[in-house]
């Protein structure tokens, strides 16, 4: 049993004290670095097996498509080299990259480019660890976007050397955007509901269509107009209610970053 | 040599609760990767051995898994002890039965409890830094998986632990003190 005393209890939040206070002052960031060098490399290796691991649940989520893909892996299996797999991530990084690149070129934006090595600890929050930080020049509020422009966060938390996307579809995320529909109707993205996204406050007399193309607004300082988010899966118009919002579809799935890109106004 | 052995096995004993946490959360697919091994697994041990060197282990977990997320600084070591010391409350004075069930019930209570300050200080903690405010429906959904699975997961952990091992049984009170 817990024999704790006043004293006890006093010493306790003098110690919790101490500890916020030594750690906004930065003397604990040794020990803070410490604990990034052991952990983030086991953080980035479960990371990269979770990512695989889901193709693996959704193999399996289809009976006849994996009896297919298994037939054509077979086929595959009997003219490929034992290092195809690393030549096909490869690749894949490449085109990645080779977008990310084209759409810097177009748009003249300085960039960053991050490895995804983590989640948040919490799971109240919806956001990843990559491995740049202040040393990048990765401030608060910046754009995080993947392939040709699509947006995913933006930074919430950065580190000296690794810093805390907040995903467009954590509670906390709002960005204004617009509709690429002939109104060009305004709003705000929203997460928290869910694994989907919604857009509010978009006026009640535009015309909304699912498979319309939602981009960045460019009203938000840090955030330029153009960035893709993704497309309207359901549009809902209520009477009762003084706007309307639409659920939509992001362009890219979240659970499945690998490599992003922090966008840097220059 | 034996406080340097000692401090060694602290260390690890953090690191292997923070690994197995970024492990659950990172790898499992959802609604399991709501499971709270950090906090479960200090509860549990806090409930079997209610001594004071859980409370230290949890203020060095609950300090390195700060960290990894992106709220306040200080919050989540707040909730956690906030929680175990209540937890610790309701155990000697109303959940005083020993079964095994009395590992689940306190397991519940305490994820549920933990996370339930650990939004009342977020909140407050957002109010003040004027950030966007909270949804509550998405966390009480949330909530509901962790309670769940945490308490669920850790009780059967612990069932089949004690099992194997007796030592790690919650010993009953021997002694009685009669009032009055």
């Amino acid at each position: 049993m817990l024999h704790f005393k006043t004293k006890n209890y006093l010493f306790l939040g003098f110690i919790f004290l101490l500890f916020i206070f030594v750690h906004y002052l930065g003397w604990l960031n040794p020990i803070e670095r410490g604990v990034f060098a052991l952990t983030i490399p086991i953080s980035t290796k479960i990371n990269h097996w979770r990512i695989a691991s889901q193709d693996f649940y959704s193999y399996f989520s289809n009976q006849k498509a994996m009896a297919n893909d298994y037939n054509s892996c077979l086929e595959k299996n009997k003219t490929s080299e034992i290092g195809e797999a690393k030549l096909k991530d490869l690749e894949k990084e490449n085109i990645e990259l080779r977008k990310q690149l084209q759409f810097f070129h177009r748009h003249n934006f300085t960039n960053v480019t991050a490895d995804v090595v983590g989640q948040s600890a919490d799971s109240v929050e919806k956001m990843v660890i990559i491995n740049v930080g202040e040393a990048e020049g990765i401030k608060f509020g910046q754009p995080v976007i993947v392939s040709d422009g699509i947006l995913i966060g933006t930074i919430a938390k950065v580190e000296k050397n690794i810093s805390m996307v907040r995903l467009i579809n954590d509670n906390q995320s709002k960005v204004g955007a617009t509709i690429l529909n002939k109104d060009g109707s305004l709003g705000v993205v929203e997460g928290g509901y869910g694994l989907s996204v919604r857009m509010n406050f978009i006026p009640r007399n535009e015309t909304v269509l699912v498979g319309d193309q939602i981009i960045t607004s460019g009203l938000e300082e840090n955030i330029p107009r153009g960035l893709l988010i993704g497309e309207v899966a359901i549009a809902e118009n209520e009477a009762y209610q003084p706007f309307q919002q639409a659920v939509l579809t992001t362009a890219t799935d979240l659970s499945k970053l690998i490599i992003v890109s922090v966008l840097i106004p220059s | 040599m034996k406080l340097l052995w000692k401090t060694f096995l602290f260390f690890i004993s953090v690191l292997s609760i923070l690994v197995i946490h970024i492990f659950v959360i990172n790898f499992l697919p959802f609604p399991f990767n709501h499971l709270n091994i950090a906090f479960s697994s200090l509860l549990l041990f806090f409930t079997i051995n209610q001594t004071q060197k859980i409370i230290w282990l949890s203020l060095a977990v609950s300090y390195f898994s700060e960290l990894f997320n992106a709220i306040p600084f200080g919050i989540n070591i707040a909730a956690t002890i906030g929680a175990l010391l209540i937890i610790s409350w309701f155990q000697v004075n109303i959940i005083t039965n020993r079964s095994e069930y009395m590992v689940f019930l306190s397991l519940a209570l305490g994820t549920a409890l933990y996370r339930f300050l650990f939004v009342i200080f977020l909140t407050v903690s957002n109010y003040f830094l004027h950030h966007e405010s909270l949804s509550y429906q998405e966390i009480a959904k949330d909530l509901a998986w962790e309670v769940l699975l945490s308490s669920l997961v850790l009780f059967l952990f612990y069932f089949i632990i004690t099992k194997l091992f007796r030592s790690l049984r919650i010993r009953r009170i021997k002694t009685e003190i009669i009032y009055g």
